[in-house]
């Protein structure tokens, strides 16, 4: 090592390092297979760190987080307190409630089966969103499938062990998925308000033959229904323009594809869409952006990923559009693996 | 076993190996200022600057390999940009003599805020082009500061590693 002078060693790392990185970017399955190998070596050591480092990471929990929990204490207190007083009310609510939740399941799809998981680690470095869930390749877990939680899509798998698995955030400058952007209400599995109707049924009294038989002046008998029905929300079609210099030709609710790309942290993912026409104008801000699903797509059509925030308008481009995600990523606790694979892969 | 960790280069690589268990599990978790340490960094400069360039540079080197292989950040980033930083950090070195603890802290510091710069613009360069965060400047300076604080513990450590006996005058 001393034979070098400073000079070269610095030549010598840059040149090593350009090395691995071209080797990176022309053969990914060897640099995958030495990650996933490493990952197995390591795996012991990081088990030791974590029950090591469990003692200061409750202690820092419990340092950083005191206040928030003083103030959930309290808020739940007196939530407590507001629904002891109407037991009945709420009984009814909650089974009203439930019922909702059931219809408002995400859209994954009958054939497709999930696997609950926990999120049991954070990103290691700040440039990389990820994070780690405790299910992997003996529940079925593989690389490229989504995970979703009760909100939306999350992310997706990009390494698995044994026993766990990375998720890529959808706000990873590395995650891109195909989405299409279409108008608030018209989201499948989103529920209009219930509309109530009592309908009154008077029987009119007839004989054996089918024949109305007047018996008695008096008023008869009366039973009285009520139905409450929820039915899918569909938004009447409407030209929207949003800029004054845009196409009234565009309708609502007319689907516009694109790419999601995340960018980081604290920037919001950001749709590239297609292709720029009229329709990309009708776009409105709480829009929804929904997975697209197709052939080569990693996630099933039709995820929730999340409301357009912001629509940046190009001249003679298509805009871009800026999209809130629906999951809550920086307090992710259950999450679900959409055991999914695009058709084209279960073809082959 | 303590004969196989008299070797500069194994002790080095051990010592990396638990730095990024640490990194991994607690600093994965622990965000002061929800921005997430970097103890890699710590180590890499540490070396530097207890060791000189070469040091720095080698050291750099294998804790970014190990960073990488843990990361999916593409492969060989980390390694060029680490040993980039111990380098700078073991340059200091040729710049004062005999420095005092809060020298080489507050070089170990500026080293670690470096290396977070320089995280970004070569991911701008070998990664997907996304911006660079504003953020980047408060993940610096609190990057700095904790590598800062934790350098006189980092560099007896870094100094074992290498083999190096502390000289007194």
């Amino acid at each position: 090592m001393k034979r070098f002078s400073r000079r070269r060693v610095l030549v010598l790392l840059v040149l090593t390092s350009v090395l691995l990185i071209t080797f990176n970017n022309t053969s990914n399955a060897v640099v995958g297979d030495l990650r996933t190998g490493f990952g197995y070596v390591f795996r012991p050591f990081r088990g030791a760190a974590k029950v090591v480092t469990r003692p200061v990471r409750n202690m820092w929990r419990g340092i950083t987080h005191y206040d928030d929990l003083e103030r959930q204490n309290l808020a739940l207190r007196d939530q407590l307190a507001r629904q002891a007083g109407n037991a009945a009310a709420a009984e009814a609510f909650v089974q009203e409630h439930n019922e909702l939740l059931k219809l408002q399941q995400l859209p994954i799809g009958p054939n497709i089966s999930t696997v609950t998981a926990q999120v049991i680690g954070g990103s290691p470095r700040g440039d990389q969103q990820t994070v780690e869930i405790n299910q992997g390749s003996r529940r079925g877990v593989r690389v490229g499938m989504p995970v979703v939680n009760g909100s939306g899509l999350v992310g997706k798998v990009t390494e698995v062990f044994a026993d766990g698995a990375i998720v890529r955030l959808i706000t990873d400058p590395q995650f891109v998925i195909s989405v299409r952007v279409t108008c608030a209400a018209f989201v499948p599995g989103v529920i209009a308000p219930p509309t109530t109707t009592t309908t009154t049924t008077i029987p009119i009294p007839t004989n054996a033959n089918g024949e109305v038989v007047i018996t008695d002046p008096t008023t008869p008998p009366s039973s009285t229904t009520t139905t409450t029905v929820f039915s899918v929300f569909t938004a009447p079609e409407s030209v929207v323009p949003i800029a004054s210099t845009g196409s009234t030709s565009g309708t609502r609710c007319d689907r516009e594809t694109g790419s999601i790309r995340g960018r980081g942290r604290s920037d919001p993912p950001q749709v590239g869409l297609l292709n720029d026409d009229s329709l990309s104008r009708a776009i409105l801000v709480n829009d929804q952006v929904l997975t697209a699903g197709g052939t080569d797509s990693l996630a099933p059509p039709n995820l929730p990923v999340g409301r357009v925030s912001r629509i940046i308008l190009r001249k003679g481009d298509a805009p871009i559009v800026e999209v809130k995600p629906n999951a809550d990523l920086a307090h992710l606790n259950f999450v679900e693996v959409l055991l999914y694979l695009p058709v084209s892969e279960v073809g082959g | 076993m303590l004969y196989v960790l008299r070797q500069s280069w194994l002790r080095l690589t051990a010592v990396a190996l638990v730095i990024l268990a640490i990194q991994t599990t607690l600093c994965a978790e622990m965000k002061p200022f929800g921005e997430t340490v970097d103890l890699m960094l710590l180590g890499v400069a540490a070396t530097g600057v207890v060791g000189g360039s070469q040091s720095g540079a080698l050291a750099g080197f294998v804790f970014g390999i190990a960073f990488d292989l843990v990361l999916v950040t593409p492969f060989g980033m980390s390694p060029l940009v680490y040993g980039l930083v111990g380098f700078a950090a073991g340059y200091t070195q040729s710049l004062t003599f005999q420095p005092t603890w809060y020298l080489t802290s507050g070089f170990v510091a500026a080293a670690s805020a470096l290396g977070v710069f320089g995280l970004a613009v070569v991911q701008q360069i070998v990664g997907p082009r996304a911006p660079i965060e504003s953020s980047i400047v408060q993940t610096a300076f609190v990057v700095g500061i904790v590598n800062g604080i934790f350098a006189p513990i980092a560099m007896p450590i870094q100094r074992w590693c290498l083999g190096l006996k502390r000289v007194i005058v």
